[in-house]
């Protein structure tokens, strides 16, 4: 069976609007209300990022597994992440227990871990970043993106479309 | 950006919490061992600067159609 997915349109201006009245405006015109309550602290940011330590996740209901990493200090900074599980990576992805302290979880199974996606479609790039992806401990709400030691990761692994 | 010549087996100080050894200094790359707190995360420079570059190239700019 084949099913097209549409995903967010990101225009500064409207979307502003629409996340100030607590709104995500799919591109299909679905509005989804999103939970303020889980503002999950990113205390390092993400590289590239740093100042940035109030991100969201905010599922894609219609188009599950895709969700978005939104920033909620500045809302042009989204990006679409994957939870780890739906995505066939040929190589384990295991996070340091050094890694897993600084969220405040002793075990991987504690955490929900995304990759995060470089999509666009009018380069034709479809990629999913397995080298550092987004660890999250979602009891305490805290996240971190962990760049993993195992050189056989991409940063840029190229998204399957079948 | 301050330039320090050391032999192997010297060290740097960084802070209070950061120590830099000269692991080895022979033929071939030169050996570093970091000490640091474990709240302070340690990356090879080439590799955090890609994560930058593809986070900024992540940011979702477009529609996106994905088929399955």
């Amino acid at each position: 069976m084949k099913t097209t997915v549409a995903t967010h349109t990101s225009q500064t201006d409207s979307f502003l609007c629409r996340f100030h009245s607590g709104e995500y405006q799919m591109l299909n015109g679905n509005g989804t209300d999103f939970d303020l309550t889980n503002i999950i602290d990113f205390d390092n940011g993400i590289p590239g990022f740093e100042e940035l330590s109030k991100f969201i996740v905010v599922p894609l209901i219609e188009h599950h597994p895709f969700q978005v990493l939104q920033s909620l200090e500045a809302p042009p900074i989204a990006m679409f992440v994957i939870p780890i599980h739906h995505f066939e990576s040929k190589q384990e992805i295991k996070i340091e227990r050094i890694d897993l302290e600084q969220i405040g979880v002793r075990s991987q199974d504690e955490t929900d871990i995304y990759f995060v996606m470089k999509m666009s479609q009018e380069e034709k790039i479809f990629t999913v970043n397995t080298k550092a992806p987004i660890v999250i401990n979602p009891k305490i709400l805290q996240g971190c993106q962990v760049i993993l030691d195992n050189p056989n990761l991409q940063i840029e692994q190229p998204l399957d479309l079948a | 950006m301050l330039v320090l010549t050391r032999k192997s087996g010297e060290k740097i100080r960084i802070g209070k919490d950061i120590i830099v050894s000269i692991v080895s200094k022979g033929q071939g790359p030169l050996k570093l061992g970091i000490e640091a707190p474990k709240e302070i995360s340690i990356y090879r420079e080439e590799i955090y600067q890609s994560v930058i570059n593809t986070n900024r190239h992540s940011i979702a700019k477009e529609s996106v159609r994905l088929k399955f």
